[in-house]
C-alpha cells in the first residue's frame, strides 16, 4: 500500500531548501500518475503526454510559492496540466491547420499506429467524437467522464460555476451520442 | 463503487446509455511503457537540478533589506566609525580654537605697576630696541622738544667742529 503524505507535509518540504528535492519527488509519486492520465486523455499520444506532464511538472516545482493554499493541492495541479494541455494542443493545431473532419481523421490513424493504445475502433470513434468538442466542453468531458471527477472538484480546476459545468457536460454528452448514431 | 462513481454512472446512463456501455470498456486502453512512472520521477528530477533558489525565491525576496539598511549597515563598520570620529573630533578642536577668545595683552600690562615697568625695563634694557623703546615710550610731541630747532649753518659747523677732532682711524670706524 502507498503511503500517502499530507499536502502540508510536502508544501513544508518543498518551501525548505534542504528538503525541497525529497518533497517534491514525494509530489511526484503522489500525482504525477494522475496528471499523466488526466493529459493523455485529451492530447492521447505517449510521446505527447510526456512532454506536457513533465513540463507541467517542472512548472509546478517553479511556481511552488506561487501556491495560495487557498485550493486543494491537486485542484493547482490539475489547474497548471489542463492549462499545459489545451496551449500543447493549440500549437499543435495550429502547424496542422486541419478541418474538424480531417481532425477525426488524423486521430484515427494516430491512435491505430500509437503502440501504447489497445482500443478497439468503437474506442477510436469515441476519442473522434471527443476530438471534435470545442476546448472547454471537451475538458468537461474528460473530467467527469474519465477522471471522474465531481462538480465541485472541477468548478476549482476550471475556474468555473458548478451550473456552467453541468451544462457543459450535459452539451457534450448529448453531441458524442448524436456522432455515434449518425451514419459514418 | 464510492458514492460519487455512482451519481456519475447514474448521471451518464441518463445523458446517453451508449456513453455508459463505452465507458466499461474504456478503462484501460491506453497503456505507458513499463516502469514509466518510476522513470519520469528520475527525468523530472533531472531537468530540474533543484536550485536552491527555486523554491526560496520568495523568501530571499521578502528578506532583502532595502537600500537604506544596507546604506547604514555599511555605514556602521568599525573603520567607517572611527574616520567620522576623528573627523569630528578634528572639527571640533577647530570650532574651539577659532572660538576662544584673544588674550588681551594690554589688559594684562595693567596688572603691573609703573615702578615695575621701570625696574623691569633698567634691568633688561640691552634686550629693546632703541628705535621701537623711544616710539613707545615718548610721544611725537615729546621727540619734538628733545630735538633742538638747529639752522642748517650750525649744523655743518658742529660737524666740522667734530671731525676736527677724529682721528683717521675714528674715521674708519665711522665709515
Amino acid at each position: 500500500m502507498k503511503i500517502e503524505e499530507s499536502d502540508g507535509v510536502i508544501l513544508a518540504m518543498l518551501l525548505t531548501d534542504a528538503d525541497a528535492e525529497r518533497g517534491f519527488r514525494l509530489l511526484m509519486r503522489q500525482y504525477q500518475e494522475k496528471l499523466y492520465w488526466l493529459v493523455r486523455r485529451m492530447v492521447l499520444e505517449h510521446e505527447d503526454a510526456n512532454d506536457v506532464v513533465q513540463n507541467t511538472l517542472i512548472k509546478v516545482y517553479r511556481n511552488i510559492h506561487n501556491f495560495k493554499g487557498n485550493a486543494k493541492l491537486y485542484t493547482w495541479l490539475y489547474r497548471i496540466a489542463t492549462n499545459e494541455a489545451i496551449s500543447f494542443l493549440e500549437q499543435k493545431n495550429k502547424k496542422r491547420l486541419a478541418s474538424l473532419d480531417e481532425e477525426g481523421s488524423i486521430i484515427g490513424q494516430q491512435l491505430r499506429a500509437d503502440t501504447y493504445f489497445d482500443g478497439d475502433e468503437v474506442q477510436i470513434r469515441l476519442q473522434q467524437a471527443v476530438a471534435q468538442l470545442p476546448e472547454k466542453q471537451r475538458m468537461v468531458f474528460n473530467l467527469r467522464y474519465f477522471e471522474e471527477m465531481s462538480y465541485e472538484e472541477m468548478s476549482g480546476v476550471l475556474e468555473t460555476s458548478v451550473g456552467a459545468l453541468k451544462a457543459s457536460y450535459h452539451h457534450a454528452a448529448k453531441k458524442i451520442e448524436a456522432f455515434f448514431t449518425e451514419p459514418v | 463503487m464510492n458514492t460519487q462513481n455512482k451519481e456519475i454512472l447514474e448521471e451518464l446512463e441518463e445523458l446517453s446509455p451508449i456513453l455508459t456501455k463505452l465507458k466499461k470498456s474504456s478503462a484501460a486502453n491506453f497503456r505507458v511503457p513499463d516502469d514509466y512512472f518510476e522513470k519520469l520521477t528520475d527525468s523530472v528530477a533531472s531537468k530540474i537540478h533543484f536550485e536552491p533558489a527555486a523554491v526560496s525565491r520568495k523568501e530571499v525576496l521578502t528578506a532583502q533589506p532595502s537600500r537604506w539598511a544596507i546604506f547604514l549597515q555599511n555605514l556602521w563598520q568599525p573603520y567607517r566609525v572611527i574616520q567620522f570620529a576623528s573627523l569630528f573630533m578634528l572639527l571640533g578642536a577647530g570650532w574651539w580654537w577659532m572660538s576662544k577668545p584673544q588674550k588681551n595683552i594690554l589688559s594684562d600690562a595693567t596688572a603691573f605697576s609703573s615702578e615695575e615697568v621701570r625696574s623691569y625695563i633698567d634691568q633688561n634694557l640691552e634686550d629693546f630696541d632703541e628705535q621701537s623703546l623711544i616710539k613707545s615710550t615718548l610721544l611725537e610731541a615729546d621727540m619734538e622738544s628733545l630735538t633742538p630747532k638747529m639752522e642748517e649753518k650750525d649744523v655743518e659747523k658742529y660737524l666740522h667742529e667734530s671731525l676736527d677732532g677724529l682721528t683717521d682711524k675714528d674715521l674708519e670706524k665711522l665709515l
